[in-house]
């Protein structure tokens, strides 16, 4: 049925090209009937392919396919399409996909993005499913909420401290001994910072979103310190984290303030004593920096006898959306693409991050450089973030926290604006889940840094502000034409 | 009689046959242009998450109200206003004194021409790409800024220098795109016209003054208003570049749309934005239109 009526709504495109006389009667005919059936060829795509699995990840195909191709051959009868989307609109892809009933049977989600869709019961839970799985992965937090299990670990990676040896040297110290404290590490920066001749202690994360809150963590963390505590409460505004940011400013007067990829960049050609960047590295500097020399070491923490050492831990998680078409299927094709045999090429060729199912650590590519051995251990005390559906908006709340103490500002203003923000933002949520619309009192997270609540107060001073600048705009323009009538007086 | 009416069918079968021929371009208009456009419209008065679909809700102006106590958003457009106002007036000023210089080439033309044109057809992408390496420390401006004994800067990083980095990687990117527009103007003023100022014994800056000047009115007028509007909307510099950083300074209004909308996924207040930038914008498409009605 659908062929002939996709065959049918091709004829006009056929006929027009030489058009008899019948054609013309025909095209003129049916004409509303052509138009529908026009209509139903464009909305068509979807009905084709119903018993097809999409897939829908981030990684180059060549890397998919091939186990895709395994998978098939295993199942006969089964399909699975391969989409890949981008880190720049991939998450915006799958959250209109998902408002609009169209997601992925299976997808691929960053580990920091799963808590918002988990807890709008967007995924199938696979607790039952994957059972088996738990002792052979890493990384189950971000696939857990309340005790059921909706994805399956893929891909996990951390961040370690990376130090220029060559460096080291030049600026007495022992490239045996990387720091171990805070101290140390202040101390370290201090001897190679030498902006003069272009050399600085360590990279300092600025001018991009979503990458400082990585590297400034991981000493909250080692500190003691927390963003959310078991019940839920924002308890980022603590000792610990004060700490941890007067740390980090004394850090940054040796520092180089950049973005990551200039970081690495700086790196890489020998300017920079020691950054904070992952194993993407590793896939970089042999080629294109051979002389380098280089190693890694576990990040710092607080005192000798003070703390632990810790990291940030993200990665990859391999869900299923409701309404996968195969719930069974799919989820025994999570368990063959996550196996270390499947995940290993990944992370041999893009080094950006290991397999979290640990048997892939006992393969000889781990053992054959001893810098892996720090990532492994690395990991064993690194963090996952709050899995948290408001995770997005408390990134962000604490991402601008840190940058504002990195630009001099006040700490305990900061993180008391923090705190506030995330009040603001966890009661629009409440609002929003018990089905009230937005109420004026709050709004929107991330913003208010000055602390003073914004209403209906200060609005018609802003209102004024903003007709004021609108205004001089159209008045501007208005001189702009006057001008020109001007001009056009005195030629005439 | 008879004639008449086979007549009108066939205009009727004219008109048919013409829609038909029109049918791809209207439905794309009327599904992904006109659709979305009252759609917005309609949300912009809503409070709609787009996780929670049922949760939609008539919120009358209160988006709009929202808008100017969010300091971000007010920053945004505080920024925005310093974009188009800093890059506006130099682009067309340099894009004009290029066309005047290379007006009086004879050898070439086509290589300057060319050479002035080509950031324009680049991606903006692309071109972020290489202005974020030519900024960095180490980079080329930074470089050639220590040759002349300057201090280097991190150009994007520090609140001062970030936004008017931007704008200076606009303003190049931009310009050659104006000066061939300009140049075409410049082309189409009469040989004569020149001729007989000079019989008359005028000099250069009056022949500018009351021949050139005069004469390319109307592509200046075009080149502002286009340019104001493309201001407006920046953003893809932006977002690659910055992200907003440091610490909001180079926010502008697309930007902090795009991220109400897809990364806080609160569509009816970004489409409160949507249709306020819609609104500016109008008011000088609209001034444009007066414009070049006086024209006439």
């Amino acid at each position: 049925m659908l062929k002939i009526r996709k065959f049918k709504c091709c004829k006009p495109v056929v006929f027009l090209i030489r058009i008899s006389p019948m054609t013309k009667r025909l095209i003129c005919l049916d004409f509303p009937l052509k138009v529908a059936l026009v209509l139903l060829f464009l909305f068509a795509p979807p009905i084709f392919g119903e018993d097809e699995l999409v897939f829908w990840n981030f990684w180059d195909p060549k890397f998919i396919l091939p186990v895709i191709q395994k998978f098939e051959a295993l199942h006969p009868g089964i399909k699975i399409r391969n989409e890949q989307l981008n880190w720049g609109n991939g998450l915006d892809k799958i959250v209109v996909a998902h408002a609009n009933k169209r997601a992925p049977d299976i997808c691929e989600l960053g580990s920091t993005w799963t808590g918002k869709f988990m807890s709008e019961g967007a995924l199938i839970d696979l607790t039952e499913k994957v059972r088996d799985l738990s002792d052979k992965l890493a990384m189950w937090e971000p696939a857990t909420w309340n005790g059921k299990i909706y994805g399956v670990p893929w891909l996990v990676g951390t961040r370690v401290l990376f130090f220029n040896k060559a460096l080291f040297r030049e600026s007495g110290l022992s490239p045996q001994n990387p720091p171990e404290t805070w101290d140390d590490l202040i101390n370290c920066a201090q001897k190679i910072h030498n902006p003069k001749n272009g050399i600085y202690g360590i990279g300092i994360n600025a001018g991009e979103g979503h990458i400082l809150y990585k590297k400034f963590l991981p000493f909250v963390w080692g500190n003691g310190g927390r963003i959310l505590d078991e019940t839920g409460k924002f308890v980022f505004d603590s000792l610990e984290t004060k700490e941890a940011l007067s740390f980090y400013q004394r850090l940054m007067v040796y520092g180089l303030k950049e973005k990551q990829d200039i970081l690495d960049d700086a790196f890489k050609r020998g300017k920079l004593g020691m950054e904070i960047s992952g194993s993407w590295n590793f896939a970089r500097y042999p080629k294109e920096a051979p002389n380098l020399e280089y190693d890694v070491a576990l990040i710092p923490r607080p005192g000798k006898n003070k703390g632990h050492t810790s990291s940030f831990l993200g990665g990859e998680i391999l869900v299923l959306f409701k309404g996968c078409k195969n719930p069974d299927m799919a989820a025994e094709f999570l368990k063959f693409i996550t196996k270390a045999e499947y995940a290993l090429p990944i992370t041999k060729e893009a080094l950006v991050s290991f397999p979290a199912s640990k048997e892939a650590f006992s393969d000889p590519f781990f053992s054959a450089d001893p810098r892996f051995a720090i990532f492994i251990k690395q990991m064993e005390t690194a963090v996952h973030p709050p899995v948290h559906p408001l995770w997005i908006e408390l990134e962000s709340i604490i991402n601008d926290a840190v940058e504002k103490v990195l630009y001099g500002g006040d700490i305990d203003a900061g993180l008391k604006n923090a705190t506030l923000a995330y009040e603001k933002i966890s009661k629009q949520y409440q609002d929003r889940k018990n089905g009230n619309a937005y109420s004026e009192s709050t709004s929107s997270g991330n913003k208010s840094e000055s602390g003073e609540t914004l209403g209906f107060v200060s609005s018609p001073l802003s209102i004024f502000l903003l007709a004021a600048v609108s205004l001089g705009t159209l008045f501007n323009a208005i001189l702009l034409l006057l001008i020109y009538g001007e001009v056009k007086k005195n030629v005439g | 009689m008879i004639g008449h009416k086979s007549g009108k069918t066939s205009l009727k079968r004219k008109s048919q046959q013409t829609l038909l021929f029109l049918a791809p371009w209207i439905l794309t208009f009327l599904i992904f242009w006109l659709y979305p456009l009252i759609f917005s419209f309609i949300l912009s008065f809503c409070d709609y998450d787009i996780f929670h679909p049922e949760t939609m809700r008539f919120s009358g102006f209160q988006n709009y109200f929202r808008l100017f106590s969010d300091e971000r958003f007010v920053q945004g457009f505080k920024n925005t206003v310093f974009f188009v106002f800093g890059t506006t007036p130099v682009i067309t000023m340099l894009s004009l004194c290029l066309a005047l210089l290379l007006n009086n080439i004879k050898i070439g033309l086509g290589f300057f021409r060319s050479a002035f044109f080509l950031p324009s057809i680049i991606s903006i992408i692309v071109v972020s790409t290489i202005f974020k390496f030519f900024y960095s420390p180490d980079g080329s401006l930074n470089s050639l800024m220590s040759f002349f004994g300057i201090t280097s800067h991190a150009w994007l990083v520090e609140t001062k220098f970030a936004m008017p980095a931007i704008m200076a990687m606009n303003i190049w990117a931009s310009i050659g795109y104006y000066m061939v527009l300009f140049l075409a103007a410049l082309k189409a003023i009469p040989v004569q016209l020149y001729e007989s100022a000079d019989v008359d014994g005028a000099g250069e800056l009056q022949k500018f003054r009351y021949i050139t000047l005069p004469m390319i009115k109307p592509m200046i007028l075009f080149v502002v208003v286009i340019n104001t509007i493309r201001s407006w909307q920046v953003f893809p510099e932006v977002f690659t570049l910055t992200r907003g950083g440091p610490l909001g300074t180079t926010d502008t209004i697309v930007h902090r749309l795009y991220e109400t909308a897809f990364r806080f996924h609160e569509m009816g207040y970004s489409s409160a934005m949507a249709y306020l930038l819609f609104a500016i914008i109008l008011g000088f498409s609209l001034l444009q239109m007066k414009l070049l009605e006086t024209q006439k």
